[in-house]
């Protein structure tokens, strides 16, 4: 019998727990999760769960809680990891010995350095307790600022609204979403949320916050404004203290191969925390997203189960905004230049982003889930760009690095 | 021909839905997928079980169908969740083919 301990019961150490389970019917495992809860899925507390009361929190199935081949601990934070006994020391004062180990920490949310009289009125968005508390303060009338226009932030916002409230989005880039979408789908967006009643205020500089009573005082480079509630969402931070603390390799996340291991081969990482390697890219990332956790999760959970396998996919990520489907594949930055689907409205569009070699590396779609699904399909099969869509995309006028082909070329690549 | 609870619906013409298609009806108040996969017809609801969207958007690879939205996957012969983020299975329907006549076995009146 194979004793393996999951650290984290996230999404990616809830479906690792459940895969390993499944391929090895002789393993226990233990998974250790430091909230007081069942695990959760964390999309809907941004989007659904955020807008209306009524809906239930997202409990992922709990079958494996039940099964006798799972023990599973909420409250139990994971205070060190003895890689040489092989074995965790949670915060019940137990030790777990483990023959293999799944570090599934993920991030918590970047803080603003604030003062502590205002704390009550400002609001991060990661766990289900957080969501729940926005979700009460966010009452009809009132007045929200959201600093950070990203996903979070813009999702955070339309749930706002849909509560009656008025939002205002500060982003001190002057785009919102630059880092992770494209200019292209900055504009559409910002016009989407201008469209939906959202004030937005990019280039904002530094913002002061000050306690105003029962309210809170936000002072940007053009001009101030008193507020309910302030949601921050500036970004997250990878969970990799006990990493750290262990001695494995961490480079702004822990960095493992493409079979989810770290730099000890009983230890595995997968999810948001880990720094992960890409063929493609000839590069290691670390990625934000719900999908490359669940996959990573599938290929640690083989590999520890003593099935070879390995995680290669750009990452894919989603987000739902004002009844428009938003999806990203790879990093629009790792992009020479860029080609867009031909389209027959407005609302739906896609464009692809290829190195200076041809060779797919990014995708923005706007509703457009079904092209981005081929074009997902081709990548991993390593197969060239579906006729379907290479015989529809033109060259576009958002190069970013001055290299944009002719349509002739980009035929010719992707054909 | 089958004494469930329910009307059998004529959906189309066999030559209609080809190898590896789908295609989207609405009957009623119910939306249905069929699909042709490995020659036989198949039919499912068309609603993803996660989130609001028709599957037949989607993309069919073999025997599974793709939601357009965030990739649930789903066994359009069991009706099961198979990859992403849907939990909850969709319904499926009977379908016989027969006469060049696509039916499909609907919980109607």
């Amino acid at each position: 019998m194979e004793r393996v301990v999951v650290i984290g019961a996230g999404v990616a150490g809830h479906r690792a727990a459940e895969e390993i389970v499944k391929l090895a019917s002789d393993f226990r495992v233990t998974v250790l999760q430091d909230e007081n809860s069942n695990p959760y899925d964390r999309p809907p507390l941004s989007k659904e769960f955020l807008a209306s009361s009524e809906i239930a929190p997202p409990l992922l199935s709990g079958q494996y809680i039940q099964s006798a081949a799972v023990d599973f601990r909420a409250n139990v934070r994971v205070e060190h990891i003895d890689r040489q006994q092989q074995a965790v020391t949670g915060s019940d004062g137990r030790r777990y010995s483990y023959d293999r180990l799944l570090l599934a920490t993920g991030s918590r949310s970047r803080l603003l350095p604030l003062p502590a009289a205002i704390n009550h009125h400002v609001h991060y968005l990661r766990t289900l307790r957080d969501a729940q508390r926005l979700r009460e303060a966010l009452q009809p009338d009132r007045r929200i600022a959201i600093i950070g226009g990203g996903f979070i932030g813009l999702e955070v916002s339309v749930a706002a609204r849909r509560r009656g409230c008025s939002t205002v989005v500060f982003e001190k880039a002057p785009f919102i979403l630059e880092r992770v979408g494209s200019r292209r789908l900055s504009d559409w967006l910002s016009q989407l949320h201008a469209s939906d009643d959202c004030e937005m205020e990019v280039n904002c500089g530094p913002l002061a916050i000050e306690d105003a009573g029962e309210r809170v005082a936000l002072k940007w480079n053009a001009g101030e404004a008193l507020f309910d509630a302030v949601v921050v969402g500036i970004g997250v931070e990878p969970n990799t203290a006990l990493a750290i603390d262990a001695g494995l390799h961490v480079d702004d996340g822990i960095v493992v191969d493409h079979e989810c291991r770290t730099s000890d081969p009983n230890v595995f990482a997968a999810g948001e925390v880990t720094s992960y390697p890409l063929r493609s890219l000839a590069r290691r990332i670390r990625s934000e997203s719900w999908s490359v956790a669940i996959a990573q999760a599938q290929v640690a959970a083989r590999n520890i189960a003593g099935i070879a396998s390995d995680y290669d996919e750009l990452p894919w990520l989603w987000s739902d905004q004002c009844d428009a489907n938003i999806q990203c594949l790879g990093m629009n930055a790792h992009a020479a230049f860029h080609a867009s689907l031909r389209s027959d409205s407005p609302e739906k569009w896609l464009d692809v982003g290829f190195d200076q070699a041809g060779k797919v590396v990014s995708a923005v779609a706007v509703n457009m889930g079904r092209e981005m699904s081929m074009l997902r399909r081709s990548l991993k099969r390593k197969e060239p760009v579906p006729a379907a869509i290479a015989s529809r995309l033109e060259p576009s006028q958002l190069a970013i690095m001055g290299h944009d082909r002719t349509e002739g070329e980009l035929r010719g690549m992707s054909g | 021909m089958n004494k469930m609870a329910g009307t059998w619906i004529e959906m189309c013409k066999s030559d209609e839905l080809h190898e590896g298609e789908m295609k989207a009806l609405e009957v009623q108040d119910l939306r249905v997928a069929i699909y042709r996969h490995d020659g036989k017809v198949f039919s499912t609801d068309n609603v993803c079980s996660h989130a609001f969207a028709l599957l037949t958007d989607g993309w069919l690879d073999g025997h599974l169908v793709e939601c357009p939205l965030h990739g649930a996957q789903f066994d359009i012969t069991t009706g099961e969740p198979q990859n992403g983020p849907a939990t909850c299975p969709i319904a499926i329907y009977h379908v016989e083919e027969s006469d060049g006549v696509i039916r499909v076995h609907l919980p109607l009146g």
